[in-house]
């Protein structure tokens, strides 16, 4: 798939929290393995850039989704963890539904007849 | 994965210098973006590209460096300022539990400081919503600072006048210049008209004193005021005939109707006429600016308003309009009122002479306060201000000795971290709590005290009879406490500040005993015995004052003595029968058992005003005395003897000597004063006396005739000013006897100074008669009311008025002001003395020590009691030396209240300062005795 439009990459800003959150369901991991997990699954295409990353790990945080923590990553250097809360994983539950809701909604529409 | 220290306590951060948030979250976002870039750097750099360029790859990738900056910087400051915030609430909690378990562990100090505070909170209170009724927001109604009454200075026209009015009282204006008003002024938005009908027969038949209201249908909408229930007048209700409607009070509302709202179209009978009832009052109405209480009697609100149109009512309103003034007002006022149209020329329903000039006035319902009314409220206010003063002295003493015994408490809590910022701003903390409790108590305190100032209150401050705490009032309490509390708090916050944590901790008192904090100590207590005195001063004065008024002679015997008017009903004038049905009165009152005596009169100095001019006949012609007003009584043979004035020489005058013959169309003239359009007499132009052929004046007005007072066998009349409606006739009257000055304790003036006795004439108003009892009946107006219906069933006895009452309303002025005065001062002294006791109590336990080692060295114990009471004794004589210096120019406010003592009476000033000096004694003697008795080797142990 080719680079998105700019039309699209402003849509999908809203939705970065979402793949963070979907990203942080597993294990707890530190920014550079989130943007890596996120660009591995979706080959680059979306483009996201890692400050608005961070950003969008800062906005979770505050409102409580998310749990940051220092501690050591795998060479030993100090790297800050982040993982989800109790509060995260119901958000994450919700916006998955209101996601494949909309996305099944949307393409009915768009289905020819 | 390790976990590392969250957020901890700012105070263990600053004990431990963490760094402070902002920075540190600065710092971590850094270094996480330090080991992503790396990160990404290798993973490029395992891709295949070289260093620099995976370098640039993974700073590509994270894109703008900048903007992600600035906005962990900006996140940084919010969260450092939300945790700022948080930290503070955190210490002021803490703060407050800290001060509030202080209190539980010291309940005397406590107990004794709120009480002292509420005293003085309590006191400012209830002056203030003296103050606030009276000056500030005098009517309830939404309008209210707008609202004008239309006045004129004088009354305009001939007066047949209450004995209170004075010529420069306001009065009502009449009706062809309120005409003209309505008609011509623009300073109004709106203007309304109101009457209050005396009448003295209910519906039931029964005589008594009831009234009914008369309003023009706009009345309620110019004070922005809305009724309780239904509408109120519309305007073509005002019209005769088309006005059968009523609104009720609400007090009759649930009195007669059980405040049910079905009221509204019942009809109502009264006064013979039939009324459908259209609305409700709201609480409490009555015609604004007007007097409840009338020569002395109350006036109960009116139950029933009818409506009327503004030519027909008596007492106008206007509503200001928005930017213009008061005095833009009265202006228009006056300049309509001098011109021909104001005045009344050519109209012919008038009732009163044209006067020359008229001199009106718009009157807002502060306005109607007199000068020495304020002055009284001035002197009230200037009073508890120096009480508050005193009780925020005593508390601040109190607390720098607290602060001394807990000063190892804040050496403590110093060590700990506490810095001097934290210290202080706990002191205040303790020092506001206290304000406020005493806040609170205060109120209560004030609400008291508000139940005795309406009881005692003197007819001129009459308004005060529903003052409340209000809301505007509470505010102010919560101000003062708030202040008070940072004021006597910065005392123990200095002492706080000014000490060495070092010199703290030593327990050794060897070293300055809080030098700073005994001078500052003294100081206080120096000033409150200054104030003391002040207060007492003025309390002194007044009493004296109030002495000298009751001992005032009077010229007549209050005692017992009662006047009733009585209504004789024109059917009776008509007859010609009046003058025999008037004599016959005065006799069956003499009658009645209990009664000593009864004649023709008012009660002395009750008598009609004039300002008329008086001529006396001398050989040269007439001259005018040099009397500007004077006070005519009718009276009978009996009159002297019942109301107990002496005659110094001459008689009574001679009863047959009075009366011109009646009027030969057998019409009667129109009377003098507010009467009816009257018939005009028809026939020839007759002459009126304005006295009678023989009359007493009093010893005044004789020294005035000739120097030597002799007066008896000159002749005078008088020569009304201005012109009158009626020919007065030129005919001398003969002085035939001069009677003793009487006089009222309190304000003279010629009013008072100069009386004729006349015995009446034909034309004169409704009689009174006085009645002298041996003991005055609580029925008094039934009893007499029957004595008079036994010459007359017709006749309407009504308005009984107590002499012993009049009196003390004479001197309830006085009496008022000096029983607030007197317990600001009793209260002021007692505090002072209570802190002047206590800070020696206490320099005498902080120098323990010191007596201690003089006693061991030989000191006998009048030798310490001399040194201890030595201290109390010099700042006690500090203290009177400024408190006579303040009182002296502090009295000058009461000069206008004093009466027959001067402002800086010397006798008075010596006398309280024995007082203070006494009391100072006893206060400092007490401390002393202990001092003497301590035990010097128990007190060089101690420490």
């Amino acid at each position: 798939m080719e680079r998105m439009s700019r039309d699209a990459k402003d849509l999908l800003h809203g939705t970065l929290d979402l793949l963070v959150l979907r990203a942080l369901a597993g294990e707890p991991m530190h920014g550079f393995a989130l943007s890596k997990w996120i660009d591995d699954r979706t080959n680059g295409d979306l483009g996201i850039v890692d400050s608005a990353l961070y950003k969008a790990l800062h906005r979770l945080e505050d409102a409580g989704a998310i749990h940051a923590e220092w501690g050591a990553s795998d060479n030993n250097r100090r790297a800050k963890y982040y993982s989800l809360t109790a509060k995260g994983r119901r958000q994450l539950r919700d916006e998955v539904a209101t996601w494949k809701h909309y996305v099944a909604t949307v393409t009915s529409v768009l289905e020819p007849g | 994965m390790r976990k590392s220290p969250r957020t901890l306590p700012s105070g263990i951060r600053r004990l431990f210098r963490l760094p402070p948030t902002r920075d540190r979250l600065i710092r971590d976002a850094d270094e996480e973006m330090r080991l992503h870039l790396e990160l990404w750097t290798q993973e490029f750099r395992a891709r295949g590209l070289s260093q620099a360029n995976a370098e640039a790859e993974a700073l590509r990738r994270f894109g703008n460096q900048h903007s992600y900056r600035d906005y962990v910087a900006r996140r940084a400051e919010r969260k450092a300022r939300l945790e700022r915030i948080a930290d503070w609430f955190a210490e002021w909690r803490q703060d407050i539990r800290f001060a509030l378990r202080h209190f539980a562990k010291a309940p005397a100090f406590t107990a004794i400081a709120v009480l002292t505070l509420s005293l003085g909170i309590g006191a400012n209170t209830a002056i203030f919503s003296v103050v606030h009724r009276l000056l500030i927001a005098p009517l309830p109604y939404p309008n209210g600072d707008r609202i004008v009454a239309l006045k004129t200075i004088g009354r305009v026209g001939f007066v047949a006048g209450l004995a209170s009015m004075k010529p420069d009282d306001p009065a009502d204006p009449p009706r062809p210049l309120m005409r003209a008003w309505v008609a011509r002024t623009h300073s109004f938005d709106q203007m309304a008209g109101a009457e209050q009908m005396l009448l003295s027969i209910l519906p039931s038949g029964e005589q008594d004193t009831v009234s009914h209201g008369v309003i023009t249908a706009n009345f309620l909408d110019l004070l922005g005021a809305r009724p309780s229930l239904g509408r109120m007048f519309r305007p073509e209700e005002e019209q005769r005939g088309a006005n059968h409607v009523a609104m009720i009070s609400h007090h009759w509302w649930q009195a007669a109707y059980a405040g049910r709202s079905d009221v509204l179209g019942k009809t109502l009978e009264y006064e013979g006429e039939k009324y459908t009832i259209v609305g409700v009052m709201p609480v409490g109405f009555a015609i604004p600016m007007s007097p409840r209480v009338l020569d002395w009697i109350s006036v109960p609100a009116p139950d029933v308003w009818v409506p009327a149109k503004i030519e027909n009512t008596s007492i106008a309103f206007g509503l200001l309009r928005r930017g213009v003034s008061v005095e833009m007002a009265t202006k228009e006022l006056n300049a309509i009122a001098n011109t021909p149209e104001g005045r009344g020329v050519g109209d012919p329903q008038r009732l009163f002479g044209v006067p020359d000039s008229i001199h009106a006035r718009a009157m807002r319902a502060q306005d109607f306060v007199a000068p020495r009314e304020l002055r009284t409220i001035e002197v009230l206010f200037v009073a508890v201000g120096a009480l508050l003063l005193i009780a925020c002295a005593n508390v601040a003493n109190l607390l720098l000795v607290r602060a001394w015994t807990r000063r190892r408490e804040f050496a403590i809590r110093t060590g700990l971290g506490a810095g001097r910022a934290r210290l202080i701003r706990l002191a205040l903390t303790e020092s506001v709590l206290l304000a406020i409790g005493a806040g609170v108590i205060g109120v209560a305190i004030a609400w008291q005290g508000l139940r005795v100032i309406i009881a005692l209150r003197p007819m001129a401050l009459d308004r005060l009879a529903d003052v409340q705490i209000e809301p505007a009032v509470l505010l102010w309490t919560a101000a003062i406490s708030i202040i008070t509390g940072v004021l006597f708090g910065g005392a123990a916050a200095f002492f706080v500040a000014s000490q060495n944590v070092a010199d703290l901790l030593r327990s050794d008192t060897r070293t300055s005993s809080g030098g700073a904090t005994r001078r500052l100590r003294s100081s206080l207590i120096v000033v409150e015995i200054a104030l003391s005195f002040a207060l007492l001063v003025g309390g002194g004065l007044l009493a004296r004052s109030f002495a000298a008024l009751q001992r005032t002679p009077l010229g007549f015997d209050p005692h017992n003595l009662v006047s009733v008017d009585v209504l004789i009903s024109p059917a009776i004038a008509r007859s010609g029968q009046k003058a025999v049905v008037r004599n016959a009165v005065a006799p069956r009152l003499a009658a009645m058992p209990g009664v000593s005596a009864a004649g023709f009169g008012m009660l002395p100095t009750a008598g009609y005003q004039a300002s008329d001019a008086i001529l006396a006949d001398t050989p040269d012609g007439p001259r005018q005395l040099d009397v500007s007003q004077f006070m005519t009584t009718w009276i009978d043979e009996n009159y002297f003897r019942t109301a107990g004035i002496k005659l110094l020489g001459g008689r009574t005058p001679h009863v047959g000597s009075t009366d011109e013959p009646p009027n030969p169309s057998g019409a009667l003239p129109p009377p003098p004063g507010p009467g009816l359009p009257g018939a005009k007499p028809a026939g020839p132009v007759q002459t009126f006396r304005t006295l009678s052929e023989e009359v007493v004046v009093n010893r005044a007005l004789a020294r005035r005739i000739t120097p030597d007072g002799n007066a008896l066998g000159k002749r005078i009349r008088s020569v009304p000013v201005g012109r009158s409606p009626m020919p007065v006739s030129d005919a001398w009257s003969t002085i035939v006897g001069i009677s003793d000055d009487v006089h009222l304790p309190g304000a003279r003036s010629d009013l008072q100074d100069y009386q004729i006795y006349s015995l009446p004439l034909t034309r004169m108003p409704n009689p009174t008669y006085a009645v002298r009892f041996a003991t005055v009946p609580p029925n008094v107006e039934s009893v007499l009311r029957q004595a008079v219906q036994s010459v007359n069933a017709t006749l309407i006895a009504r308005r009984a008025r107590v002499a012993d009452d009049y009196l003390r309303e004479a001197l309830a002025p006085t009496r008022f002001t000096l029983a607030l005065l007197g317990a600001f001062a009793c209260v002021a002294l007692m505090l002072a003395v209570v802190g002047l006791y206590g800070s020696i109590a206490y320099t005498v336990s902080q120098r323990t020590r010191e007596i201690g080692i003089r006693i061991a060295l030989g000191a006998s114990s009048r030798a310490v009691t001399r040194l201890v009471v030595g201290d109390g004794v010099r700042l006690a004589a500090i203290g009177l030396m400024i408190g006579i210096v303040t009182a002296v120019a502090a009295t000058r406010l009461l000069s206008g209240l004093l009466y027959g003592i001067s402002s800086s009476d010397p006798e008075t000033f010596v006398m309280i300062a024995g007082l203070v000096a006494v009391v100072a004694l006893a206060a400092s003697y007490l401390p002393a005795r202990r001092a003497a008795r301590v035990d010097p080797v128990d007190a060089l142990r101690a420490e």
